[in-house]
């Protein structure tokens, strides 16, 4: 099948970007998004034109690596579905697709569709983490986990780090993606040792990159990892409970 | 090629060490859902009082009147109903406050493509714009029925409250714009009742059902309980007697 | 060390019967033995008698050491973490932006652990059994040891920070049985394991970028290893934004740079995994072990389209459940609900009626690609068999299928628009992990001092054939529990030495050639991109050194792997500077390293005068098909030395041998029937 696609074009953070139009005569319904930016790749490398950059690793949803914007959505129409996963076959003969970076002040363009997102991984570091050094660790199987509560802390760890939820947002808002790792620590025996210090560093670290959350939910709808959305809630809950109880747990 | 020693291999940035934005933004959506809280407690009480009005005149007057010495003896005169008004213009202006900062702050964090396609909630989208409108009806409100001032109908009577209400609402623009500000009160208390189950960290699944259920009842109770009035009045089923 | 030594040069010389006619000796040089450093106890106690052997450096003077890390997968993020918390700088290095991207994150599965809490009978003396029995006996028996005793705090550890692994309805830990195997000892977290091992390992490595220890430097490929007086020094990396290239020196370089099989061209890696930086490392004298041993996964998607961009893996622990066959009947295009009881050939449960769908990986995708071969294959490209969960849905219920598999499930669906609740998946076996890598001592440590390995681009454990879910584990042993042993034990001698100036000639040289390289391949005016060779080199490596190998095939493989790499130089065009974020010329530099690893894994391929594992030689079959080991002859590890530039064998690899003793684990036939 025959696409247009407007490509975001831009050569470093410094300039201006601006769309360009390609046409693909032989989209086929089976390619992946990234399937067919390959193909444009190829056509471009062919006639000797600059290639577009973009990011992708694994091609199978996990990695987090990959992530544009399809006419104003995040990873494409289908919902809950990483742009690797997002095919051909949800658009027409002829259309017209408007491929562009994440979108969000905290993203900044590094060339062409590859966005800086390492403001993620700063939330992270700011407390994301668990305070036990190799060796340390106590008997797993001694730790009572309910199944229950096992299989809650592996809705929210799924999370594969894309940012969608944060160019899915009016706001630019990371609480989807600060919420599934604070809820996911907090249900963790040992995670849970240190649930206050980490909701307040966390959410401070966050609040100085992203936005406000005004609970909208294109976040976990654009989600591909389908973090629920009540992550959103947990920001508040978790630094308020930080800030009645007053304790490092 | 360039000396290799002048150029150390970049870094990856490590997290900010100056404070985050003050007031910090989860502290301004909690302040938002409870002064909201309140105006949505304050609505409900406010309609049961508007519904009195198909009583009957004296039974509304008298309701009015009621209220101004709520808590009498224990708080004297009017004591506990200016106490109540100070608490409400407080919680309006750091409702208010908080949500233009959060907005500022949205926009902001946003940068320079604003999102323009909006799969759900229309509501949650609009809270800005419908917030600012009732601002301004909150205002007309006040100047029209509690003091009688510069937009209010001829005739404004503080000790007939019923026949207040009627008058203003017999002049049509005012039935028109209190009838569409309602419709988007309740717009924006069915979001507001949603984001202050979010913002006070309700994460339960049954509980977040059960809000999310409630925050469209109460705003199609409030609707249509005080859109009532004005078209009652239109349609004459309410006039002075 | 009471070994037998392998005859091999009197094996391979002219007079062989086997691959007749080829004269391996025009083609590389048969080298000397060389020492793994294996502690002289029985393999159970090496472990504990090494350590207690090794150096300590005293905790006031670690900060004084630097170590560099590169990769922050499993094994790059876990060694970088421990390293850094027990007080050492730590610099780590990673081509993603951030480091939870590593390719770790895609395995599925579980992870290994012989804790033995169940009464079915596991010790770690089975899990070595499992170990090396499933690597036919061409890992090292000792190392399968110590993999088997850390990995039972592995559980532990990762939980700790982290891992949400399935828990029983008692609080306990879950568990599952894996493909070669009769226990169950595979710890999951649904099928995303991989995934939150490696954002565990992740986020520990970034709560030491939070203290300081260990510094990040992401967006920055190795390009290059520093070494000096035999000593690796140092790195030399370019800037993927940037286009600078820059070195680092420090005391010591661990890589943890994962495996080859991009080299197939489509495989079920990411994009990126590339062989460059174990490339450089061999290039620079590093020993590169058993190239050949190249897994092919049995449970991936097939290819459907030209464009398809890679092949995407389905857990093997689908196998648990699933049941493999084909069509009774060749060419057989109905529904294959459609198709009935009595015309389904369950060939893996018909030849191996022991193990059915559970043996191990190298059995399993022999024998689909040979239904696949003989014309039964179903799919539009008749390239795939079915795993069909029928069955197991009827026995168990929807729902307890959906809670074990949910994800691959959903993943399978997004990929190909199919319910496997309703039609069975369609599965082909696809170039998975590489056994072989660059080539390490019992203490990691490679034939470079200083230059450690760690997870898949080393060798070690798994032989010829690795099972199931002890990758996961392979990672994390030697990231949190061996080399923050061992590598202590090498700085310990070093203490006072600073890293190399980066003024030093050394250093200098190595960035002056790596950046000639990309000059050359910038300046290269050709006609293709070079996605065009990696997929010529990916068709050369599939039709000759794919699941099964013929010699005169692989001789062949070699010239036409010459002229590819000659053709290459002289015809690939790169668009575009050097000096910015370029991902065409990233992707050269990784091909060209291709052409020539290529060329030492065909080489390899053919030296083996064996079947072992995923190494199957046409000329070494049992008469019942399976694959024939030579114990006698080739019982050792190949490890290729790079080929000096000047002398009579000017140009040939030399294959130096590592030999193998087995101890706990008698060498027998393995048997899965």
């Amino acid at each position: 099948m025959r696409l247009i696609l407007e490509v975001w074009r831009q050569a470093s953070p410094q300039v201006q970007g601006h769309l360009e139009a390609y046409e693909i005569d032989d989209a086929r319904e089976e390619m992946s998004l990234l399937e067919l930016l390959d193909r444009l790749n190829h056509q471009l490398i062919e006639a000797d034109q600059e290639p577009v950059a973009f990011e992708s690793d694994c091609r199978e949803g996990i990695c987090g690596t990959c992530g544009v914007d399809i006419d104003g959505i995040p990873h494409g129409p289908e919902d809950n579905v990483p742009a690797c996963g997002q095919h051909v076959r949800s658009f027409n003969d002829g259309d017209t697709v408007r491929i562009e970076p994440f979108r969000a002040a905290g993203f900044s363009v590094i060339r062409d569709l590859i966005v800086d997102r390492t403001g993620l991984d700063r939330i992270i570091q700011a407390g994301g983490t668990v305070a036990v050094d190799a060796g340390t660790a106590t008997d797993a199987d001694a730790l009572l986990v309910t199944h229950e509560a096992a299989e809650a802390a592996l809705d929210f760890a799924a999370c594969i780090g894309c940012g969608a939820c944060i160019s899915a947002c009016p706001n630019g808002a990371a609480y989807l993606f600060t919420g599934a790792k604070l809820q996911h620590l907090a249900l963790m025996p040992h995670g849970k040792m240190e649930r206050g210090r980490r909701a307040r560093a966390m959410i401070t670290q966050m609040e100085h990159e992203f936005g406000p959350c005004s609970q909208i939910g294109e976040c976990a709808l654009a989600c591909p990892a389908n973090v629920p959305l009540s992550a959103i809630a947990t920001v508040n809950k978790e630094r308020l409970r930080a800030l009645l109880r007053r304790k490092d747990n | 090629m360039s000396s290799p020693t002048a150029d150390p291999i970049p870094l990856a940035a490590r997290p900010a060490a100056t404070p985050a934005p003050f007031p910090p933004t989860w502290a301004l959506k909690v302040i938002m859902a409870l002064t909201g809280s309140l105006f949505v407690a304050f609505v409900l009480f406010h309609l049961a009082g508007n519904l009195k009005v198909y009583i009957g005149a004296e039974d509304f007057n008298h309701y009015a009147e009621w209220l101004r010495h709520l808590l009498n003896p224990l708080i004297p005169g009017s004591g506990f109903l200016w106490a109540f008004r100070a608490v409400m213009v407080g919680s309006l202006v750091l409702h208010v406050y908080s949500g233009i900062t959060l907005w500022v702050r949205g926009r902001r964090s946003r940068g320079n493509h604003p999102r323009k396609f909006i799969a759900r909630r229309l509501s949650s989208r609009t809270m800005f714009w419908t917030g600012l409108i009732v601002l301004c009806f909150i205002i007309f409100h006040i100047l029209d029925l509690t003091m009688g001032k510069l937009v209010a109908a001829d005739g404004f009577d503080p000790a007939d409250p019923y026949s207040n209400l009627i008058h203003s609402f017999s002049r049509a623009p005012v039935a028109v714009f209190y009838g569409l500000t309602m419709a988007l009160i309740a717009f924006h208390i069915s979001h507001g009742i949603w984001s202050v189950i979010n913002d006070l960290g309700g994460t339960g699944k049954r509980l977040r059902s059960v809000v999310f259920i409630v925050a469209g009842v109460v705003a199609v109770v409030v609707a249509i309980g005080n859109l009532s009035i004005p078209i009652a009045v239109q349609a004459g089923i309410l006039a002075v007697s | 060390m009471s070994t037998k030594k392998p005859k091999s040069s009197d094996h391979n010389s002219s007079d062989q019967k086997g691959p007749a006619m080829i004269d391996l000796d025009a083609l590389r040089v048969v080298g000397q033995p060389i020492d793994g450093h294996v502690p002289d106890v029985p393999p159970a106690l090496a472990w504990e008698d090494r350590k207690l052997h090794y150096n300590l450096v005293n905790p006031s003077n670690r900060r004084k050491f630097t170590v560099i890390v590169v990769g922050t997968g499993l094994a790059g993020a876990a060694a970088a973490a421990a390293l850094g918390e027990l007080g050492y700088n730590v610099e780590v290095f990673t081509y993603h932006d951030v480091p939870r991207r590593a390719h770790s994150v895609a395995a599925q599965g579980g992870v290994n652990s012989p804790r033995d809490r169940k009464v079915d009978n596991d010790s770690i003396e089975r899990f070595v059994k499992d170990t090396v029995k499933g690597g036919d006996y061409r890992g090292r028996e000792v190392d399968a040891f110590r993999l088997g005793q850390e990995g039972v705090r592995v559980i532990d550890h990762m939980q700790a920070i982290g891992a949400p692994f399935a828990r029983e309805y008692g609080g306990q830990l879950a568990t599952r049985s894996f493909g070669g195997v009769q226990v169950s000892r595979t710890y999951y977290t649904r099928g995303q394991t991989g995934q939150q091992l490696e954002i565990a390992s992740a986020h520990a490595l970034s709560r030491q970028v939070a203290a300081g220890t260990c510094r990040l430097h992401s967006r920055q490929e190795m390009l290059d290893l520093i070494v000096k007086d035999g000593r690796a020094r140092g790195i030399v990396v370019r800037d993927l934004v940037s286009g600078k290239v820059r070195a680092l020196t420090a005391h010591a370089v661990v890589l943890a740079t994962g495996g080859y099989g991009n080299i197939y061209y489509k495989a079920t890696l990411a994009k990126n995994s590339n062989a460059t930086a174990i490339w450089r490392a061999y290039k620079r004298g590093a020993y590169f072990a058993n190239p050949a041993f190249v897994q092919i996964h049995p449970t991936a998607l097939p290819l459907m389209s030209r464009w398809q961009s890679k092949k995407i893996l389905m857990s093997e622990s689908l196998r648990n459940d699933g049941r493999i066959w084909a069509p009774k009947a060749k060419g057989d295009e109905r529904n294959p609900n459609d198709i009935p009881e009595d015309e389904r050939d369950y060939f893996l449960e018909r030849r191996y009626p022991a193990f059915g769908n559970l043996v191990p990986r190298d059995v399993a995708s022999r024998n689909i690609r040979e239904r696949i071969d003989a014309g039964y294959g179903v799919g539009p490209l008749k390239n795939a068999v079915y795993l069909d969960f029928r069955d197991a849905i009827g026995r168990l219920g929807a729902a307890i299928v959906r809670e074990r598999y949910s994800n691959l499930f959903d993943m399978y669906n997004e990929q190909t628009g199919e319910d496997p609740f309703a039609t069975p998946m369609r599965i082909a076996p696809s170039v998975h992990f590489t056994m072989g890598g660059l080539w390490s001592d019992y203490d990691m440590q490679t034939s470079i001092p200083g230059l450690f390995v760690g997870g898949e681009c080393g060798w070690g454990y798994h032989g010829a054939n690795r099972l199931g879910a002890n990758s996961l584990l392979s990672g994390c042993v030697d990231g949190w529990f061996t080399l923050p042993y061992s590598v202590p034990n090498y700085l310990a001698g070093y203490l006072g030495e600073s890293p190399l100036d980066l003024a030093d000639d050394a250093v200098q040289d190595t960035m002056r050639e790596v950046q000639a390289r990309l000059d050359r391949l910038v300046g290269n005016k050709g006609t293709h991109g070079p996605d065009h060779f990696a997929a010529k080199l990916g068709e050369i490596l599939d039709q000759y050194a794919s699941v099964s190998r013929d010699p005169a095939e692989l001789a062949a493989a070699i010239k036409q792997i010459q002229a590819l790499r000659k053709e290459f130089w002289r015809d690939v065009k790169v668009i575009g500077d050097g000096d910015r974020l370029n991902q065409e010329l990233e992707y050269a530099g990784r091909v060209a390293d291709y052409l020539e690893l290529a060329e030492l894994l065909v080489l390899d391929a053919l030296d083996r005068d064996e079947s072992a594992g995923a190494h199957f030689r046409t000329d070494h079959v049992t008469p019942d098909g399976e694959a024939m080991r030579d114990d006698e002859n080739w019982t050792f590890v190949s490890a290729w030395q790079a080929p000096s530039d000047s002398g009579p064998d000017a140009g040939k690899p030399i294959r130096n041998y590592e030999p193998l003793v087995f101890t706990a684990v008698p060498l027998q036939q393995r048997n899965y029937k």
